[in-house]
């Protein structure tokens, strides 16, 4: 007989003593060894992730329209807008209560291991650049736990010449908190509060040294009422990328 | 929209084998953020990333003939295409320098083994995926390093449907692994 899966499944984690009729049993059994061997690099991969690996990027929407061009396709169709989409969201897109809880767990787990690395926000401030002129305006994609929302967010200036992120945005779903805003780097590794959403928009200044360029990602969440931890609830409603 | 079935996948292979050009771009929605992700972290930078990302898709496209659905699954061989681009690149790179430099020695540091990111990022999906309760039970078997025993005092839950909740977990990482890097493996 082959050895209980779970008793595999348990060796893989490295957590029992093999006992000698299972470990006589394995030695002897290539089913049992292969299935031993892939659960462990399973397990040792597994171990090995940080929350980095809890988000994929999406490369510039532009992308798509090169490769078009490269292979000469014939048809400019709807160029796909997606950023920072997950694997399954496209592989295996299941939206619903589930989905929403499962993304926001893999957003929180980043989150956590951003807070657990001590990083301090603004840790990567650099000197203070020139300010970009005002940018295209950028679409805000839905996350696919939030269908049907939107928004957009252009950088510009305001009358006293200072850097200022214009964002809006809309939901089917009503608001059951307070929605923020928020810019990280590219890796989702470091992200700044810049502000609570006044009911669909919002104008938030670009803080003195802070050099935008190095904080693309533009994040909107929902916030819990109160709000009592600064961190990134997790629950992140539309996304996008600033040209800069 | 529900999960893609058997069936849906392979409609989506045949088309995109008989040169509809559609395929390419549901292929691309679907796949463009891990290949990208995964050049990204190995290069670390945005624009050879971007690069790579469109080699590995021109080249699908115009090498789709040598795609055989009965050897990998269609993500399988675009990673396998994925780690060749990425693997150029890096070789274009030190050669690069090595004429900058005419320092024949001087080698890259390591960069990660594509695969390996590729695996990472897979497998820390799956997980997000999984229902809250085996994925508490995960997490405190592979981050924590609890026992069995120990997660099952943790939930308060019988010590048997922790294991069995383990091993249901562990299997379906396995698979979704399997599905992306199969091809590379054998």
């Amino acid at each position: 007989m082959h050895t209980n899966p779970e008793t595999l499944a348990l060796l893989a984690l490295g957590e029992l003593e093999t006992m000698p009729e299972d470990r006589h049993h394995i030695d002897g059994c290539p089913l049992c060894q292969a299935e031993l061997a892939e659960l462990t690099h399973v397990v040792d991969r597994a171990r090995q992730t940080t929350g980095e690996d809890a988000v994929l990027h999406a490369p510039s929407p532009e992308l798509w329209d090169r490769i078009q061009n490269e292979l000469e396709l014939s048809g400019a169709t709807s160029v796909p807008h997606q950023h920072l989409t997950a694997v399954g969201a496209g592989a295996a897109a299941n939206p619903g209560r589930t989905s929403r809880v499962r993304r926001t767990v893999s957003f929180a787990l980043a989150a956590a291991v951003l807070l657990a690395a001590g990083v301090g926000i603004g840790a990567n401030l650099n000197k203070v650049t020139a300010p970009p002129a005002a940018s295209k305006p950028v679409h805000l994609n839905a996350l696919p736990q939030w269908p049907g929302s939107g928004g957009t967010a252009v950088l510009t200036t305001d009358a006293q010449g200072h850097e200022v992120l214009q964002v809006s945005m809309s939901s089917p779903e009503p608001a059951t908190g307070r929605r923020e805003v928020w810019l990280s780097d590219v890796d989702a590794r470091h992200m700044r509060a810049m502000g609570y959403m006044d009911g669909n928009t919002g104008t938030f200044p670009i803080p003195e040294g802070m050099d935008v360029r190095k904080w693309p990602v533009i994040d909107i969440s929902e916030e819990p009422v109160p709000d009592t931890s600064p961190a990134h609830s997790g629950n992140s409603i539309v996304r996008g990328r600033l040209p800069v | 929209m529900t999960a893609p079935t058997d069936d849906e996948r392979d409609a989506l292979v045949a088309a995109f084998l008989s040169g509809d050009e559609t395929a390419l771009e549901s292929i691309y929605k679907r796949y463009s953020a891990l290949v990208y992700t995964v050049a990204y972290r190995s290069l670390g930078e945005v624009t050879e990333a971007e690069d790579v990302t469109q080699k590995v898709f021109v080249a699908a496209w115009t090498g789709r003939k040598n795609y055989q659905p009965a050897r990998a699954s269609l993500p399988a061989w675009l990673m396998g295409i994925t780690r060749n681009k990425i693997v150029d690149a890096h070789q274009a790179r030190s050669k690069q320098r090595r004429i900058r430099t005419e320092m024949a020695s001087q080698v890259e540091p390591a960069a990660p083994e594509p695969m390996d990111v590729a695996e990472r990022l897979i497998i820390a999906e799956e997980i997000a995926r999984l229902d809250k309760v085996p994925q508490e039970v995960l997490r405190l078997a592979f981050f924590e390093d609890l026992t069995h025993a120990q997660i099952a005092e943790r939930l308060q839950m019988p010590p048997g449907t922790v294991k069995s909740h383990i091993r249901r977990s562990l299997i379906k990482l396995k698979r979704r692994m399997e599905v992306f890097t199969d091809a590379y493996e054998s």
